[in-house]
């Protein structure tokens, strides 16, 4: 089919001017354009980012048939993959098999208790819901927008679809909670040092490394997922994903599976998610107030998680001997291991032989069980709350 | 803005934390029970 002008003009949506739609379709394709420059010049989470990108440029091309057919509204290929795919939350339930996989516990068995700022971290998550309930979001929006702070992309997809949100909403949605995730090394430093002293900064924390038996390594996330389904039964797809990919790492017999699972299937499942959320990026869902606000709340989001794991910190310091060195708790968001990175580079910053890493990477593992335990809670309350 | 549903906001954050920490807590009752396995000789050697 060549390109038919008259057509063009036809399925323009109602309301929408010729200029307009011109105009609107050369902002995305900058979006588009901006996010494949983040990704290949920035390095901002390139596997996503970059078919993110491509998939709105592609979408926007007038006259397109890949999501759905302008002249006879048939579903095109990325329409049924979205259908096939992220509408019935498969991609993101499989992603967790590979992020399982890639999770090493060990450190957590070394220093138990930083798994409480896993959960203190996910405070930033019901706070968002708060304030995008204020903004007049629903509630089931507004508690797709709050999993945005916990830097989970996959469970942020998982409960938007779960909660059957349409793609104007899902599309920013998965854009400002894969952005922010990569923008970790950016947000969490300023917001970290606003809430600590150059003191608290230095806290020297101690580390003893114990070995981590085979059958523990075993047991736990077999263990994990039986108590977190009875807590929250809504858990189960993305925790059972988690805590799958983690037995077939540990169990020692399936070394191959562990390896196809950490790099083939996490590389395919990448490829398919970014694409496809991609091309639900329409100027007409996307160039909305809501997409504003969503990005907006998803920074705030971000911002009270970190707030929330260093304060967290502070307080167990009141009543603790050993201290805990507070910007710890600010890896209890799920960016895995981005987030315990950062935290060791700010220590290291301030002091050179400060080696806090072991105990931001436990934060941060546990930062993992906490979003998705999070997400789930918001899908069980706000199921039972609206009726699903 | 609806009240009824600031008060669902307020349920759901309320229940929604309790429900988090009571996950983690448990978590943690059990890596203190497991790391309370000994390593075997066997897996000292590998």
């Amino acid at each position: 089919m060549v390109f038919n002008f008259d057509q063009l003009i036809q399925s323009l949506p109602a309301g929408t001017t010729f200029v307009e739609y011109i105009i609107k379709m050369l902002i995305m394709f900058a979006i588009g354009g901006i996010l494949i420059y983040l990704a290949i010049k920035k390095d901002y989470e390139p596997a996503l980012l970059l078919p993110i990108g491509f998939g709105a440029i592609l979408t926007n091309i007038p006259l397109t048939s890949i999501v759905s057919n302008p002249s006879n509204g048939d579903t095109g290929i990325f329409g049924v993959l979205y259908d096939a795919t992220i509408a019935n939350e498969l991609l993101p339930v499989l992603i967790f098999i590979a992020v399982g996989a890639m999770i090493d516990f060990g450190p957590l068995f070394q220093t138990p208790s930083m798994i409480f700022f896993g959960a203190a971290a996910q405070f930033g998550i019901f706070a968002t819901m708060m304030v995008a309930l204020l903004l007049g979001f629903t509630l089931k929006e507004a508690g797709a927008i709050g999993v945005i702070g916990a830097a989970d992309g996959p469970t942020t997809i998982f409960v938007g679809s779960a909660f059957g949100l349409d793609k104007g909403i899902m599309g920013p949605l998965t854009v400002a909670a894969y952005s922010y995730m990569s923008l970790v090394p950016i947000i969490q430093p300023p917001v970290i040092k606003a809430l600590t002293t150059k003191n608290e900064r230095l806290i020297r924390m101690d580390f003893k490394q114990r070995e981590v038996s085979r059958l523990t390594r075993i047991i736990f996330p077999i263990i994990v997922t039986v108590i977190a389904g009875i807590i929250a039964p809504e858990s189960v797809a993305l925790i059972g994903a988690l805590m799958f990919g983690n037995l077939i790492r540990e169990c020692g017999v399936l070394a191959r599976l562990s390896e196809t699972a950490q790099t083939t299937l996490a590389n395919l499942v990448t490829i398919l998610l970014g694409i496809t959320i991609g091309t639900t990026m329409t100027a007409q869902d996307f160039l909305t107030k809501n997409t504003l606000l969503i990005m907006l709340l998803g920074l705030v989001a971000f911002i009270f998680d970190t707030a929330g794991g260093v304060l967290f910190a502070k307080f167990l310091n009141l009543f603790r001997k050993e201290k805990i060195n507070p910007m710890v708790g600010a890896a209890g968001i799920s960016a895995f291991p981005m987030s315990a990175r950062v935290i060791q580079k700010m220590a290291k910053d301030e002091d050179p032989h400060n080696f806090i890493l072991m105990q931001s990477v436990a934060a941060n593992v546990s930062g993992q069980l906490g979003s998705v335990v999070a997400g789930s809670m918001i899908l069980v309350l706000i199921g039972r709350i609206v009726g699903m | 803005m609806d009240t009824e549903l600031l008060f669902h906001g307020l349920e759901v954050t309320v229940l929604g934390l309790a429900g988090v920490f009571a996950a983690l807590i448990a978590f943690y009752i059990l890596i203190i029970v497991l790391g309370k396995i000994p390593v075997e000789n066997k897996e000292q050697e590998n």
